[in-house]
């Protein structure tokens, strides 16, 4: 009868390709002809791996009872036990155990594991007496027993690092989907939210209410945005990273679409656009109106209010997205961080993101081979993106 | 004018989703979930088009739903809304459409305007 642990050690010896050979040579030297591999615990003795030329009769997975077996007695005292001629040995003449088995000559080497733990033995039986006490065959025995547990602990480590690598694989799914489930809940009672504003919206209301209900729109759009963040932030940090969807399909009505989203958010702010792609340009559309929402909305929020925002686009063998803002420079402390997740400038109260858009975009521009740039001249602070027309397919792997 | 019965769990969205096709002059009716839908169809046969979220708590979600209609009421027109990722056509009954959510009113109508 045998147990899922005692299985595990003998896979686990089957996988050492130099036991058969080692316990050989251990016959061979000695001149014995039974030599094992035996773990042995507090409670058992189990036979893990064996070369038997005299019919002892024991095979991997055999079991003795450890309170009759001297590896018992190798365990309790960490040293190996050799017995050259039992009817001359004045320490073993008398013991039941040489008798109970019929051996006269008897060799077991501790194994023990790196860290410590003890782990069998390495032994040898014979009904012959053997000349085992010197340095030669208890040094070939000590080093065997070592090149065992080297062995053992090589497979551990395997065994483990497999083990690791399927937990963190499962830890990244779950992540993913707890993503992708936050997310999802935490958009449905916003867009509830939503849809109040817009029903009440349609009602006769006073100044004051609807100033209420642009700023709960203000609110919804801002939440909305954070969710976005969060969840891009998630899969691009802890997931696959940013993935795009690559199309030709023309970048113009998107950008226009957001400046015209961020222009109705910020009603008192004025955006200026020049616009003018005439090369086609391969990207991820969506992905790019969100860097350019990012960028706009990050000047809008840092940019001298009473000055306009500039937008520009080009293609001129690149693809290139300027977003400029008059106002004072960027802290040079700040500048160091200013790509880092969760780096946030000083802003006005009630304006403060995660801290993550400048992030996402340039997550969001190396997808696509680009780069995003800042500098600063004229009173102006000017945030470039720039990639190739093909966006980066050519280095897809 | 079509009568579009609206499935939808989130009152306020439902509420909205109902305007903006009363708006263009549909007859609307309005379910929270897939039962009462159910009990919608089978009290009244004037019912067209069906729109219904995909993610409802009851007895069935919107895919089932989908599905069902189509077994027992084959005309009825069915569109499908979620703000996941499109479903699996394979999932949808045939003839049926995507619509995806938040609902923008321009979508909703243009979803609608194909089934007649």
């Amino acid at each position: 009868m045998m147990d899922n642990e005692f299985r595990t050690d003998i896979e686990a010896i089957e996988t050492i390709a130099a036991i058969p050979t080692i316990l050989n040579v251990v016959c061979r030297v000695t001149g014995m002809g039974f030599a094992a591999v035996a773990r042995v615990t507090e409670s058992r003795w189990v036979c893990v791996a064996v070369n038997d030329e005299i019919n002892f009769g024991l095979k991997p997975g055999g079991e003795l009872k450890v309170q009759t077996t001297i590896c018992r007695e190798v365990r309790q005292c960490g040293d190996p036990i050799v017995i050259d001629h039992v009817a001359d040995d004045a320490l073993y003449r008398d013991h039941p155990t040489p008798a109970m088995y019929g051996f006269q000559s008897y060799i077991s080497m501790p194994i023990f594991l790196k860290d410590g733990g003890f782990y069998g033995t390495l032994c040898a039986i014979d009904p012959r007496p053997a000349r085992l006490k010197n340095p030669g065959v208890m040094g070939m025995f000590r080093l065997f027993a070592q090149l065992i547990a080297f062995h053992l602990d090589a497979g551990r480590r395997v065994v483990t690092a497999e083990a690791n690598l399927l937990d963190a694989r499962t830890a990244a799914e779950v992540r993913e989907q707890f993503i992708a489930v936050l997310g999802h809940d935490l958009r449905n009672p916003l867009a509830s939210i939503q849809a109040g504003t817009e029903l009440l919206q349609k009602k006769p209301l006073d100044a004051k209410a609807r100033s209420i209900l642009a700023m709960m729109d203000k609110s919804v759009a801002r939440m909305a945005a954070l969710i976005d963040d969060v969840m891009d932030f998630a899969r691009g940090r802890l997931g696959a990273g940013l993935t795009l969807t690559r199309s030709t399909a023309p970048l113009e009505p998107v950008l226009k679409q957001i400046i015209a989203e961020l222009q109705a958010a910020h009603p008192d702010r004025t955006i200026e656009a020049d616009i003018h792609l005439p090369d086609p340009i391969v990207g991820d559309p969506a992905r790019i109106g969100q860097l350019l929402s990012n960028l706009l909305g990050n000047a809008l929020t840092h940019g001298a209010e009473d000055k306009p925002v500039r937008v520009k686009a080009t293609t001129n063998g690149r693809f290139e997205l300027v977003v400029a803002n008059a106002g004072a420079p960027i802290p040079a402390a700040a500048m160091e961080r200013l790509f880092q997740p969760f780096s946030r400038g000083q802003v006005r109260p009630n304006q403060q993101g995660l801290g993550l858009g400048l992030y996402i975009a340039s997550e969001i521009a190396r997808a696509h081979g680009g780069t995003i740039d800042v500098q600063f001249s004229d009173g102006q602070t000017r945030f470039t993106f720039s990639m190739p027309l093909d966006g980066g397919a050519s280095r897809r792997h | 004018m079509t009568v579009i019965l609206t499935v939808e769990d989130e009152p306020l969205v439902g509420e909205y989703l109902g305007d903006v096709l009363r708006d263009a002059g549909y007859e609307v009716i309005a379910a929270s979930n897939s039962d009462e839908a159910i009990a919608v169809l089978e009290s009244r046969d004037d019912i067209g088009i069906i729109i219904t979220d995909v993610n409802m708590p009851g007895s069935m979600d919107g895919l089932k739903l989908a599905v069902a209609v189509k077994g027992r009421w084959p005309p009825i027109k069915i569109i499908i809304a979620t703000g996941k990722a499109k479903p699996d056509e394979r999932q949808m009954p045939p003839d049926s459409r995507f619509l995806p959510k938040p609902y923008a009113p321009e979508r909703v109508l243009e979803a609608v305007r194909q089934f007649h």
